[in-house]
């Protein structure tokens, strides 16, 4: 940007020095127009693009509900081995946590959330770790055996407050600084019920939703 | 209602998951936006923001091997970066606090949390372009004014009548739940000794 575009302001001097720089807005300069298009039609298509690939992001939710089964079947048997394994599994529901919401499936972003909070707040070599991670699995591969859309209503409702009554019981306290590759998610303290295994969730899917816009 | 003409802003998208480059490119394909440049890491980012004529980032944050809060702190601090006040909006599934606070101490813009719809993410951009924040370079920091409150457009269904027209450039307002996640993002301010700068 050319120096006669940048307005320098020394407010401070000494150990207060403090510079404010202040520049044309060129973003506004190339998009503000009065014949550009209408936000809600932006909206619009691009919901509509994105409905387009929820086809894909449930392919992405079922291998990546194998491959953590994999992994997690591996934890355990080497001890040493079982931080990366970890590290993968978290990645995974990382992935399955931030997309879940955008194509409409709010219970599996829920469920992933779940999971990476039990994975950042659980010390290594907690004995109930493996098997909770395992429940978490089974609730993730369930919604999807049974079609279950967007929150899942009460059954949801039910099943994220259980699993996050596991993250609560096996996890310790929230984190507040980094752990693992992340750390303590929202802070969100919720009730905790008896907890319920995935098997016991009645059959029944919420109806279908469009992705959010 | 404000209108936008996208067509000529070159964005720079960085994310580590292909799924997630998709979701975003298609969103700003279908805003407009025809120049989309995509990496895969903070790495790549600082190449392709050295080599082509980039207008706005938006990067995440788990990435390896760079993450997008070092890509960031780079773009901020490095000599070697051409555009060091090119916007940066930040998006993650991380929404603690002290994750936001350390995105915005290294120099992000803006914050979106995911998921990521089509309605957040223009309202950001759009707050981006409406809103623009100078640039403070302190000895210990160099990036955008980090004191203001953000009043984020909203496309929801909820608007309550009567306010939209004083905080949404676009005729809309903020949601309560957004507007409170990104006050969080911009709320921490600068030193005492800066908080005495007048700035519009």
């Amino acid at each position: 940007m050319p120096d006669d575009d940048i307005k320098r302001t020394t407010i401070n001097a000494g150990k207060n020095w403090c510079e404010m720089i202040e520049t044309r807005n060129q973003l506004k300069e190339r998009t503000a127009t009065p014949d550009g298009r209408d936000p809600g039609e932006m909206i619009a298509e691009a919901g509509d693009q994105v409905a387009s690939l929820t086809a894909d992001f449930l392919d992405i939710v079922d291998d990546g509900t194998r491959a953590m089964q994999t992994l997690a079947a591996h934890l355990g048997t080497s001890p040493q081995d079982d931080d990366p394994l970890l590290a993968r599994i978290y990645r995974i529901a990382h992935e399955v946590k931030g997309q879940g919401q955008t194509f409409g499936y709010e219970l599996i972003s829920t469920i992933g959330q779940s999971l990476c909070a039990l994975l950042e707040r659980t010390s290594p070599g907690e004995p109930r770790l493996t098997a909770s991670i395992v429940t978490h699995l089974d609730a993730l591969a369930l919604v999807r055996a049974r079609g279950i859309t967007g929150d899942g209503g009460a059954l949801g409702q039910h099943l994220a407050n259980a699993l996050w009554g596991e993250v609560e019981v096996v996890g310790g306290p929230p984190a507040t600084g980094p752990r693992l590759s992340g750390g303590n998610q929202e802070g969100i303290e919720m009730p905790r019920l008896a907890v319920i295994t995935p098997a016991a969730l009645p059959e029944g899917a919420t109806p279908a939703r469009k992705p959010d816009r | 209602m404000a209108r936008y003409n996208f067509e000529a802003l070159a964005v720079l998208l960085i994310d580590d998951s292909p799924m997630m480059r998709r979701v975003v490119n298609q969103m700003l394909h279908a805003f407009g936006v025809e120049s989309v440049h995509i990496a895969a890491d903070g790495k790549s980012g600082l190449k392709m923001l050295n080599a082509f004529h980039i207008d706005l980032v938006i990067t995440d944050w788990l990435m390896e091997p760079m993450d997008g809060f070092d890509f960031v702190r780079l773009v901020r601090t490095d000599p070697y970066v051409a555009t060091p006040m090119v916007p940066i909006l930040m998006m993650t599934a991380h929404s603690e606090l002290w994750r936001v606070a350390a995105a915005r101490d290294a120099g992000i813009n803006e914050f979106i949390l995911k998921p990521i719809t089509p309605a957040n993410l223009l309202s950001r951009l759009i707050y981006m372009i409406e809103k623009p924040r100078p640039f403070v370079r302190t000895h210990t920091y160099f990036g955008p004014d980090r004191r203001r409150k953000a009043e984020y457009p909203y496309f929801g269904p909820d608007r309550r009548s009567g306010e939209a027209a004083e905080s949404d450039p676009s005729g809309a307002q903020a949601p309560a739940e957004d507007a409170g996640k990104a006050t969080a993002v911009v709320a921490g301010g600068e030193p005492a000794a800066e908080t005495t700068m007048v700035l519009q």
